[in-house]
């Protein structure tokens, strides 16, 4: 009942029904108040401060235009751990960031940010905790003109480097993001994945406690990808916060200690990746891989046995099968390979991987 | 569509979205020509500042003086005609009157009038101004001249006037007395000539026959006794050589002398004969000649008859000419007064008249390059415009920068960041004010406070800055910000004596436009590079105390405004 209710929720807001008519028509649909207000507000209620946060966003909105990106967000980052904002395209992933970056005022609310010297309030002394925060944004922010090196040493000696120790970090860092070859590229002369990677290098100039990052892999190849992940983790063991809005929900997946999810301005969720799925999937996933791939016939003989199958995904060689009666299913492929005396080569029970259950959400 | 016109409406649509930008655009020409009408709705000086030294003072230097006074010109006077000249160059006096030498009335006199060519926008409304109260008091003086020229002329006139009936008489005098001679020429000549020519030719010719004739008749008489006596003697030879008796020879010699002695008598009595008969012609003649004489005398007569008009005439003649004689005296009476009234004259050089008052018109410096003035201009101009862009386009070129995100998040404080502009922004126009310099000082050769103008120099650059700065503080677009700040730039150069002088405009608006740092930095570069004053660096203490009023205010608005926010 709850996840009927939860869809229809999604569902209407995501088709831009305002909040008040929603819950108007649920209470009038015979709805329990209380119940309806659960749903509507889920990610908006007040969270429970815990000891170790890094970051605190309570009731934080914000508009553009007239349009609402961030309504009354709540939300914890605990100190230490690399956090993953998922979410459609403007549904507030950046705004968010910007905010805890003191890059964005927020309409209302307040995002505090505990650092060594105590917690700061971005509303109120945005300038106070940028020695502390890294940011690297979705477009490269660097100076075209000038060289790779001249980029970092610059903004390493603005955070107080020596121009030694500023020198002596950009190369360091630039032999840590694959750069060492290009110190001497100007930087507008760099491909979009090396400039990426220079952007990257620039956030950690100053060593900061809490690295913000906002598609930090976009751009970047498998190989790279695995060695930022690589980076970003070996950062993350000297104690860096990290947050990463990301499209690579895989990665995030993997990556992730937790994950948020936004939708329509809200934290809708958030948990490790293995909560989320457990909260948003009905279903668990079956995937199977027949030696004669007759998934047509075996999707048929589902269909004939009247068992649930919510969403199909074929693979190369192989299908995905999203469905409330895993079971059923299991004992129906097993059934459907022997009388076809057909090979089962892989027969695999589990959850929808994030990104499934992220395309689930939104579509 | 066109794709030309889909692109062109883009533009506009793209334009038009910041109001402010279109806003700018539409106020531009809007401000512009507000400013420019008032600003050119003059023709003349409000007030000139003449400074002036007399080498000798005269009354027709304390009158020229006097006249420029009334001309809406403040007079200021100076000891030393270089106390005067330097007034010029430090801008206290708009130009300096020298009235060199004695400086008298009646005389081609020069005065010096020092300007400054710097001053390239004030210069001929300050000439055409105290040319225009010279030229009055020039004209007076010719006028006074000219006066006394025609005053001597018309009393010659009047003379000539009174004396011209004594000239008619004395005309009609002298021609009536010429009249009477005439008269008494054609009596006289006749009678004289007649008389005296017929009478001596006669009595001459007369005697001249009767000579001959008495000649002839000696000669014939003496010939015949010559004969006789030969013969006689030939007879007495014969009859000595004869034989008769000496009784009859003694007769015959009887008769012989006898005969001689009758030769001898007709010898006399020929000669007696002859002079009768010469007296008898003779006394024809004299007679004829009596006759003539007596016709002769009866013309004297006449003539004496003549003689008693013509001393009648003469007695006219005197008369008249004893009446002219009085005439000729007015007349020398009329000629005193001429001269009387001419030496009354005193002007003798025609100059003096037609310019009384030769104004000349020399520079303050040597120079005579009208680009070496203009340069000092010229270089405010550069800063001025290079002041204005410099600044806001730097701000918005790094807001526009695709470092601008990581830029906002460094930390650093905005103050710094204004800093850090306004350093970047000096340092630039500190070089183009350098490189400036060094144009002046190599290709003009001419200046003489290369040093001071620098830190004149810098200072406009700081002024001009700031106001750049403020610009971009405001202006969030990089159109926007060249509108801006061309129209600041603009508006800032009218109300500069580079385009019209400040004294042509309204008292009020002068002394605001006194506050313009485009004037300020004008005046002090112009005393700075083209005279070498250090003394210009004081002046820019106004400037530098409006650069920090600037920067204040930068401040304030910069602290004021909303942080921009990252989109």
């Amino acid at each position: 009942m709850a996840d009927v209710l939860q869809s229809f929720v999604q569902s209407s807001l995501s088709k831009g029904m305002p909040q008040a008519e929603l819950e108007q028509t649920l209470i009038k649909a015979g709805w329990p108040k209380d119940i309806v207000l659960k749903y509507l507000h889920k990610g908006t209620e007040p969270i429970t401060p815990s000891k170790n946060a890094q970051i605190r966003a309570q009731g934080v909105s914000k508009s553009f235009d007239g349009k609402r990106v961030l309504d009354n967000v709540n939300l914890e980052i605990v100190q230490g751990e690399i956090f993953g904002i998922i979410g459609q395209s403007g549904s507030g992933k950046t705004t968010l960031l910007q905010i805890i970056a003191g890059l964005t005022q927020p309409e209302q609310g307040d995002v505090v940010v505990f650092l060594p010297s105590g917690p700061q309030s971005v509303r109120q002394s945005p300038e106070a905790m940028r020695s502390f925060i890294g940011y690297a944004a979705q477009q490269p922010s660097l100076y075209p003109d000038l060289t790779v090196e001249e980029n970092l040493s610059h903004f390493g000696q603005v955070f107080g480097l020596s121009e030694r120790a500023a020198k002596q970090k950009a190369a360091s860092l630039l032999k840590l993001v694959g750069l060492a070859d290009s110190k001497a590229v100007r930087a507008g002369n760099l491909s979009g994945g090396m400039q990426k990677r220079l952007d990257i290098a620039c956030a950690l100039v100053h060593d900061p406690k809490l690295l913000l990052m906002d598609e930090p892999v976009a751009d970047l190849d498998v190989v790279l990808r695995t060695h930022l992940w690589d980076v970003l983790r070996s950062i993350n063991k000297q104690g860096t916060t990290i947050v990463i809005a990301s499209h690579f929900l895989a990665d995030l997946e993997s990556f992730c200690d937790r994950i948020g999810i936004m939708r329509n301005g809200r934290v809708a969720e958030t948990g490790t990746p293995d909560e989320l799925r457990v909260i948003y999937s009905r279903n668990q996933e079956v995937r199977v891989e027949l030696g004669s791939h007759a998934y047509d016939e075996l999707l048929a003989s589902l269909k004939r046995q009247n068992i649930d199958v919510a969403k199909t995904i074929k693979e190369t060689g192989a299908i995905k099968i999203q469905t409330s009666q895993p079971t059923s299913v299991v004992e129906s492929i097993v059934q459907f390979s022997k009388q076809r005396k057909d090979a089962l080569l892989h027969l695999e029970v589990g959850r929808p991987s994030v990104r499934e259950l992220f395309e689930e959400l939104f579509t | 569509m066109n794709p030309v016109l889909l692109l062109a409406k883009n533009h506009v649509r793209t334009l038009v979205r910041s109001r402010a930008t279109v806003l700018t655009v539409l106020a531009v020409p809007l401000i512009l020509l507000l400013i420019a009408g008032f600003v050119f709705d003059t023709n003349s000086l409000n007030r000139v500042r003449v400074g002036v030294w007399s080498s000798s003072a005269s009354e027709l230097s304390e009158s020229i003086i006097s006249t420029i006074q009334q001309e809406s010109v403040t007079v200021h006077q100076y000891d030393t005609q270089e106390e005067c000249v330097d007034a010029v160059k430090q801008g206290d006096q708009q130009a300096c009157l020298a009235f060199v030498g004695t400086f008298a009335r009646g005389a081609s006199n020069t005065l010096n009038l020092y300007i400054d060519p710097s001053r390239t926008t004030l210069m001929y409304p300050l000439l055409q101004s105290l040319e225009s109260a010279l030229a009055i008091r020039s004209d007076e003086l010719g006028k006074d001249l000219a006066t006394s020229v025609v005053t001597a002329l018309q009393a010659i006139r009047e003379t000539v006037e009174l004396r011209k009936g004594s000239i008619v008489t004395l005309t009609t005098s002298i021609n009536g007395a010429g009249h009477s001679i005439g008269q008494l020429a054609t009596s006289i000549t006749p009678a004289n000539v007649s008389l005296n020519a017929s009478l001596a030719s006669e009595v001459v010719a007369a005697g001249a026959s009767h000579t001959q004739q008495v000649d002839q008749f000696l000669n014939a008489t003496a010939a015949l006794a010559e004969d006789l006596a030969d013969q006689l003697e030939a007879v007495d030879f014969a009859l000595n050589a004869s034989t008769l008796s000496n009784t009859s020879k003694q007769s015959l010699r009887s008769q012989v002398a006898n005969a001689s002695a009758f030769v001898d008598d007709l010898v006399d009595e020929a000669n007696v004969t002859t002079a009768d008969l010469a007296v008898v012609n003779l006394t024809g003649t004299l007679e004829g000649i009596a006759a003539k004489l007596a016709a002769t005398k009866a013309q004297i007569d006449a003539v004496a008859a003549v003689q008693g008009s013509l001393a009648a005439n003469l007695h006219a003649v005197k008369s008249k000419l004893d009446a002219s004689l009085l005439t000729v005296a007015e007349l020398q009476k009329g000629f005193n007064d001429i001269t009387a009234a001419l030496e009354g004259v005193t002007v003798t050089d025609p100059d003096a008249i037609a310019a009384p008052v030769k104004t000349v018109i020399l520079p303050v410096t040597s120079e005579t390059n009208y680009r070496t003035y203009a340069f000092p201009f010229l270089m405010v101009i550069v800063l001025l415009f290079s002041g204005l862009l410099v600044p806001p386009l730097l701000m918005l070129a790094e807001q526009s920068s695709p470092a601008a995100l990581r830029v906002s998040l460094l930390p650093i404080k905005p103050i710094v960041k204004l800093q850090a502009f306004f350093l970047a922004s000096l340092a630039i126009l500190g070089a183009q004010s350098v490189l400036m310099l060094i144009v002046a000082g190599l290709f003009l050769q001419v200046f003489v406070g290369l040093l001071p103008a620098l830190l004149v120099l810098l200072v406009i650059s700081a002024v001009m800055t700031l106001i750049g700065m403020l610009v971009g503080l405001l202006v969030s677009r990089e159109l926007l910000a060249v509108l801006t700040s061309i129209l600041i730039g603009v508006v800032l150069l009218v109300l500069s004596d580079f385009i019209i002088p400040l004294d042509t405009l309204p008292r009020w608006f002068s002394a605001l436009a006194q506050l313009n740092p485009a004037v300020i930095g004008g005046e002090a570069i112009r005393s700075s590079l083209l005279f070498g004053d250090w003394g210009s660096l004081l002046s820019v203490g106004a400037l530098i105390i409006v650069a920090g009023v600037l920067a204040v205010v930068l401040l304030v608005v910069g602290h004021a405004l909303p942080r921009k926010q990252v989109r």
